[in-house]
């Protein structure tokens, strides 16, 4: 079997694996495991390894799939800032490493990560747009202009009502200044990567049954998981709720496993 | 396919779905199979092998998108040949 489909066979087992363990953290914190085996430090290093390679692979096999597509190809560089965008969720994640693996402590915020999050984010609008556009100019139905534009409005004022309820609290909330407009920056870049998620959505539904909607599916799902690890991690502190934090990391944990699922399928069915 | 008579429409946007797909999935292989049959200007129960080849192509360069350059020479050599055995029974 070629490496990319053991991988990509591995990454959502071991990725789901983890995830409990975070998500039965948040649920009984105290379990004898937690007191035992998986310390804080133990699960920290669970979760940032199983960030940072699945963050890699995600990286590398989009800029793989990227130069698979002949210049030219509508498709690679919507792959090309795929691949640039976790690479910068790659590199802020090896940001937090020292912490987390070496000296057992939460990773400072605000911090350097952020502005390679806040990068990468308008690198997966752009790259989500760019497949649209790729695929419309194929000849793949995307639906009408008008149809979009709909599309795009309602997932606007869904947004705009939860942005309300989840944004109000961390505005009104004691954080200072630069923490405060990343707790509000991280679920708005979210609700705007939201629009071509759901735009993309429609068409990936039709794809039921094809090996692409193995491809778009996952990728999907991973932003949908960003975008609710991004809201739960701006909105819990405000709420005082502490002890769920594991489940942000669950969250991330999906969110980046499932990208890189997704990555390694499209470029099995490039190699294959 | 040059020679061959005219081609049944129906017939070969389900050729195309069944050879297409395995890789976009049985409604958005005839949607698209269906959207280039427009652009095309193919209409009516009858098209004829000149359009069957330009659907071919228009098919072949779509899937280019999803699967590459060679996967898609693959899938384009095993439409035609399936529309040519079609053209021929």
């Amino acid at each position: 079997m070629r490496p990319a489909a053991w991988l990509g066979r591995a990454v959502l087992p071991v990725a789901a694996a983890a995830a409990a363990l975070f998500a039965a953290k948040a649920v009984v914190p105290d379990g004898g495991l937690y007191r035992t085996l998986l310390t804080p430090h133990a699960l920290q290093v669970v979760g940032a390894l199983g960030k940072l390679a699945f963050l890699l692979l995600a990286a590398v096999f989009a800029w793989r799939n990227a130069r698979a597509f002949e210049p030219g190809n509508p498709v690679r560089p919507a792959w090309q800032m795929l691949a640039a965008g976790s690479v910068a969720f790659f590199l802020a994640q090896l940001s937090y490493a020292p912490y987390q693996l070496v000296w057992n402590q939460d990773p400072p915020f605000p911090s350097l990560a952020d502005v390679l999050f806040m990068l990468a984010y308008p690198l997966f609008v752009a790259a989500l747009f760019a497949f649209i556009r790729g695929y419309q100019e194929a000849g793949y139905p995307v639906g009408t202009a008008r149809a979009r534009w709909a599309l795009a409005g309602a997932v606007a004022a869904g947004c705009a009502v939860v942005g309300y309820f989840v944004l109000r609290p961390v505005v009104l909330g004691p954080s200072s200044g630069l923490e405060k407009l990343l707790n509000v920056s991280y679920p708005l870049l979210d609700f705007v990567l939201l629009i071509p998620t759901a735009l993309l959505m429609r068409m990936t539904l039709a794809m039921r049954g094809g090996a692409a909607w193995k491809i778009w599916a996952a990728l999907l799902a991973g932003f949908l998981f960003l975008s609710v690890g991004d809201i739960l991690f701006a909105y819990l502190p405000t709420l005082g709720r502490q002890d769920v934090d594991p489940l942000i990391h669950a969250m991330y944990i999906l969110s980046y496993a499932l990208t890189a699922y997704g990555v390694l399928h499209q470029h099995e069915l490039l190699k294959s | 396919m040059a020679a061959s008579p005219a081609l049944n429409t129906s017939d070969v946007v389900q050729t195309i779905v069944r050879v297409v797909a395995p890789y976009l999935g049985e409604t958005m292989a005839r949607s698209a199979a269906q959207a280039h049959c427009q652009k095309l200007g193919i209409v009516g129960d009858r098209m004829q092998p000149s359009q069957a080849e330009a659907l071919i192509g228009k098919v072949g360069s779509g899937l280019n998108v999803f699967v590459g350059r060679e996967k898609s020479a693959t899938v384009v050599a095993e439409l035609r040949r399936a529309i040519e055995a079609q053209a021929a029974s």
